[in-house]
Formats: structure tokens, sequence, C-alpha cells
């Protein structure tokens, strides 16, 4: 009876909509990790199928250098390289440095902004949320030239500049989370002798941890799928970074005749960190879009 | 010695002041209670002392010493807040142990000063819980026990009692009146709800409007108020107040006060009345008699609500458009609509001018 009353046109038509929309997102998903399994010759006479006829994990073993050039090309693959291990830590060294630098240093500032009383405070602010506005590719031609005038291209150091100081939407995020921690508590730690920074490091931060694991996880998304700036930066084959070294992979080969077996077989290895991401920290995801109305 | 003075503290926000030039006197030992009614400043003059906000002008000394440029963990206060304000991240273990980590106490004394204030308060099951997993009643008794870890000269209270149910409060409130006696330190509790300031305070301060109206002890605001604001506010349920006139003035500061056709004399402290100007008599609803009383006033009353709480009743009624509420013996069951003729003693009378100055010395009753 209550299943019944549960059951409304609305509801059907609201799942209907989801399951389609949840269709239409996973369905390259799929056929990327399909192609990764199909053997080189038969990728054009299996293209209609949901599953392949005879799974192969040679495109993979490509990738990860377990084949030689010519085993590579004998089993359909366009003979170029992809140095899949250097540029997976790569791209964890990349990430792990900006997630972990730029969540503490966003953290730092948003706690200024929301608790200590400075001159210009509410204009600094103001310049970090409008920083939010200013697209990326506006900042790459200065940022270059800078980090070229600094010594730093080819080097970790030089791709992770631009990103490991702050970050507009970090600061405003947790500045918001900041304000909403009961005044109370710090000010009984400051009766208990704790300064601003222990207070910070003692108080305020354990409180955060779900804010801090967003921004982390945000973070952590959008700088595993970063292309443009490593790109620039890391022209070197040991600094690419995964996508970088995809965008490589797939440029070896002549137009048209791309390894689209080895290119997916890179593909899904360079997805399953982001997948395990979004199947862990999925919610706080879900809470941070909703915190911003939609990103 | 942890004597407090306030000389002209004023505090303003941005250009609104809420504290006017406060003198105030704490000897060490006392139980001071701040009561008034809410933006009266109490809870700000508190977290002035306790160094939580700047005074914008004046001398807080806490122990003989300026504490206006001294940070709060240095002025030897130790505060309880209303809403707890424990870590919740934390044990309660934790909690007690946070201040004396921070001033780099040894693990030995930390855990001496926990075991004893947790026997103090019964905390001793309870240490190693996180404050959610805690009643109300048993996080007010942590935040105690933290502020005891501290071994302050000065506790502050800020209405620690506010967030827990009237059986509890009742509870808590006679354990923090044990743990004065025992501990004998100066400690100073912001309210607002009278009873809690009488049942408690060696001491009450008396605030409205950021002004002090009158500091004394309980029995002292009870019997002599200053003014009508103070005995308005000591005493529940609150005093009456009916207009009446002076219609005679004779030798020695001797007026006849005139209320319902009736007049009786009243030895006053002024001698700037004059005949006909109006002064507003008070009475406390406990004072009230259903019966004429020889030497005072009376007057007929409809009962136009009666509460009936067992031992006692109240009964609120209307005269000339003032309310007036009578405290009645339990025993005596009036209802809604009942007329009385109700006196009161000349003694049990209290006076005030226009302005809402007392007019009357009353005696304290003897012990």
């Amino acid at each position: 009876m209550i299943l019944i009353k549960k059951i409304t046109p609305a509801r059907c038509v609201a799942w209907l909509v989801l399951i389609t929309m949840l269709v239409v997102t996973l369905f390259p998903l799929l056929f990327v990790a399909k192609t990764s399994f199909v053997p080189a010759g038969e990728l054009y006479t299996t293209s209609t199928q949901l599953l392949p006829d005879n799974p192969t994990l040679s495109n993979y073993k490509k990738i990860f250098g377990l084949l030689s050039t010519e085993e590579s090309i004998a089993a359909g693959g366009s003979g170029a390289n992809i140095n899949i291990t250097t540029s997976m830590i790569n791209s964890v060294i990349f990430t792990g440095i900006i997630v972990i630098v730029q969540t503490f240093n966003c953290a730092l500032a948003a706690y200024a902004f929301a608790r200590i009383p400075f001159y210009g405070s509410k204009l600094l602010f103001g310049a970090f949320v409008a920083s939010m506005m200013i697209p990326s590719v506006v900042t790459l031609i200065p940022n270059f030239v800078l980090m070229r005038d600094l010594g730093l291209l080819n080097s970790m150091l030089g791709m992770v500049a631009p990103f490991f100081l702050m970050h507009g939407f970090a600061v405003f995020f947790l500045r918001q989370f900041f304000i909403s921690l009961p005044k109370d508590i710090e000010e009984a730690a400051q009766l208990d002798g704790a300064n601003s920074f222990m207070i910070f490091f003692k108080i305020a931060l354990p409180l955060s941890w779900a804010p801090l694991m967003t921004v982390a996880t945000l973070t952590t998304i959008n700088m595993w799928n970063e292309f443009l700036w490593p790109f620039l930066i890391a022209t070197d084959d040991s600094m690419k970074t995964l996508p970088v070294a995809l965008q490589s992979f797939k440029s070896q080969t002549p137009q048209g005749q791309p390894d689209w077996g080895g290119l997916m077989a890179a593909t899904v290895i360079a997805t399953i960190p982001t997948i395990i991401m979004l199947f862990f920290f999925g919610r706080r995801i879900v809470e941070s879009v909703q915190f911003t109305g939609g990103k | 010695m942890a004597n407090i003075t306030l000389k002209n503290v004023t505090k303003r926000f941005d250009k609104l002041e809420t504290i006017h030039g406060v003198n105030l006197k704490l000897c060490d030992g006392e139980f001071v209670v701040f009561v008034g009614p809410s933006g009266c400043g109490k809870s700000t003059l508190l977290r002035l002392i306790a160094g939580l906000e700047e005074i914008t002008e004046g001398v807080i000394e806490i122990a003989d010493k300026n504490m206006n440029n001294v940070a709060p963990a240095n002025r030897g206060v130790a505060m309880v807040f209303q809403s707890y304000a424990l870590y919740p991240h934390m044990s309660v273990r934790e909690n007690m142990s946070f201040g004396m980590e921070m001033r780099g106490e040894s693990k030995e004394n930390i855990h001496t000063r926990i075991t004893k204030a947790s026997h103090i308060l019964q905390l001793d099951e309870l240490l190693d819980r996180k404050p959610r997993q805690l009643s109300g009643g048993q996080r007010q008794r942590v935040a105690i026990g933290r502020a005891i870890v501290r071994e302050p000269d000065v506790f502050l209270f800020d209405e620690p009692l506010s967030n827990l149910d009237a059986e509890l409060r009742v509870d808590m409130r006679i354990q923090i009146a044990q743990l004065h006696a025992k501990l004998k330190t100066t400690m100073i509790y912001v309210t607002h709800d009278q009873v809690e300031a009488m049942t408690l305070a060696d001491k009450i301060v008396v605030l409205r409007a950021g002004h002090i109206e009158q500091v004394g002890s309980p029995m002292d605001l009870y019997h002599n108020p200053n003014n009508a604001f103070v005995a308005g506010f000591i005493g529940s349920p609150k005093m009456n107040f009916l207009p009446a006139l002076i219609s005679d003035i004779e030798a020695d500061n001797l007026v006849m006060v005139a209320f319902n056709g009736q007049k009786i004399p009243f030895k006053i402290q002024s001698d700037k009345l004059s005949i006909g100007d109006p002064v507003t008599l008070g009475f406390r609803p406990e004072h009230i008699h259903l019966a004429k009383q020889e030497d005072g006033f009376h007057f007929d009353i409809t009962v136009d609500v009666a509460e009936h709480l067992g031992g006692i009743s109240y009964l609120y009624s209307q005269v000339e458009d003032n309310k007036v509420i009578i405290e009645i013996s339990g025993e005596n069951l009036l209802a809604s609509g009942d007329v009385l003729s109700v006196g009161i003693k000349q003694s049990d009378c209290y006076l005030f001018d226009q302005a809402g100055k007392t007019l009357i010395d009353r005696a304290l009753p003897n012990r």
C-alpha cells in the first residue's frame, strides 16, 4: 500500500530522466573500458558490441612496457610508446603536492579572513573571490614567462607553483565554515592559553575535517585532470603527467590511425583514481557543488 | 587575594556605548552575581573582566594588578560558558588537560588535578567520553571541571545553567553553591534569573542598560531596593506597583499617602515632595493578605486568573489598569471571577517617587 502511494507520475518521470542521464554519462566510459580489452584486429568489427568477443590484456601490457615495439606492432599497435608508470608517479606527486599545500594554505587564509580582523581584510577577501572569475587561460602566458625567467621550466616546482599557494573557491568555502564555528570554543581555548596559531591547529583544523576533505577531493580531481599547464611546462618525457602523456601518446601516431586500444587502456588507468575518489568522497563533492550553487 | 576592582570601566562597540563608566569592588572569596534583563551589559562586563573584550576606558584590576593589557590566559581567571564551549573532538580528559598542556604543566600534575576535579564533580566514569556522548548536565560539569583544574583566582560563569531543564538547573545550582563553599574562590556569575541570583550570591550587582543600579546582599536588595527597577527585578513573582498621591506633609518628613480613599503615614527620606505629588506604592505578592489590615491599605479585586501550584496559588487581577499578582496559601482554592477584599500592612509597603527612586528606608529582618 505504502509502495503504491509512493509511485507517482512525477516520480516516474524523475527516475526516467535520471536513468537516461546515467546511461548517457556512463556509456562513453563503458565504451572506453570495452575498447581497452579489444584486440587491434577486432576494433572495428566489434564496434557495435557492448562486450569484446576475444578480450585481451595486450593493450595494458603494451602501455606498461611489457611488450617490445615489434610485439606491440604485431598486436596491432602503432609502435607509439607511453611511459605510464612514470607519468602516473608524476601525476601523483603533482596532485599530492598541490592538494596538501594548497588546502593548508587556503585553510590558513580562510581562518584569517574569518577570525582575525585586520586592515583591508574585506578588500583582500573580495580580491580572492573575484579571482574565481578570471579564466585560467588568461594567466597562462604571464605564468609561463615568470616560470621561464625563474628557470623553472621542466621542473616539478614550476609545474606546481601557480596552484599551490591559494585558490579563491577553497578560501571562500573554508572561510564560510570557519565563520560558522562557535566562537565560544575558540574563546575557551584563548582562556586556556592558546594563541591564534594554536587555536587554528588544535581547535579549528580538527573541527574542519569534513570541509577540508571536500576541498581536498575537489582539488585532487581538478589537478589529476589538469592538462594545459603541465603540457606547457613539462616538455621532457620524464616530467609528463598522465593527461600530457596520453596526449603525447595519441599524437605520436598519424592522424586517423591512433593506437585506440593502447590509448583506451591508458585512459582507463588514468581514470581509476578519480573513480576511487568519487566512490569514497562523492557525497562531499555533491555537498560542495550544492554549496557553490553548481560548479 | 583576588579582589577585583573596576574603575570607570566603559565599553564602546564602534559608536555604541554598552557599559557606561562602571565602578565596582569585589572582595576575595565572594560569590558575586551580575543580574539584569537581556541587553543590560552583564555578559559584556564579564567578558571585559575575562579579557575576551578590550575595555574602551577605565581600569580593571585583579588582585590589585592592572589587567587592561594582560592576555585572558594570564589573568588568573577561568570561565564557564553558557554553551559549555567544550572541544567537541577531545575527550573529557583532554578537554580538562588542554589548558594545562598549553601552559606546559607536567603530566603528573595534570593527572593529579584532573583526578581531583573529576572526583569533586563525579566525572571519573566519563573521562574517556567525547562531549557528544554526555548529557547537558554532564557537559556543564565538565565545563566546570575544566575551570577547576586551572586553579584560577576567579571563576567566571556566563549563564551556565540556562540550557538545562528546570530540575537539573536546581541540582546544578546547589552543586555550584557547594563548590564555592569548598573552594572559597572569588566567583562572578551572570544570570537573568533572579532566583539564581538570590540563592547563590553573597553580593548581587543589578545592572540596567550598562549602568549599575544597586550592589548589595540578596536580602538587602529584597528589603531595601534603591529604586522601582531593582524592586521589580528582585523577587518572584515581581513586586506590584500602584499609583498613589502625597495628601499631606507633616514634620520630620512624615507624609500621608493617599490610595483608594485611604491615607496612611510614611516616614520618607526626601524633603523635596509637595502635597499632590504622585508616588508609586509597591508591595510584594507574598505580602498581600486576604483580609483588611488595621495599619495598612485595603482594596477589592476580582480574580482574572488563578494558578494553583499546590503549596501556593497565584491570583492575577487588575487594579485601575495596573496588573496585581497575589500569592496565597494553596489551601485557598479561589477561582477566576471571585471578588476579594485584600489588605497590605504599612510596614510591607515600598514607596517610590516619580523617577522611581525609593522614598523609605526599611529595616532588614533580624536573623
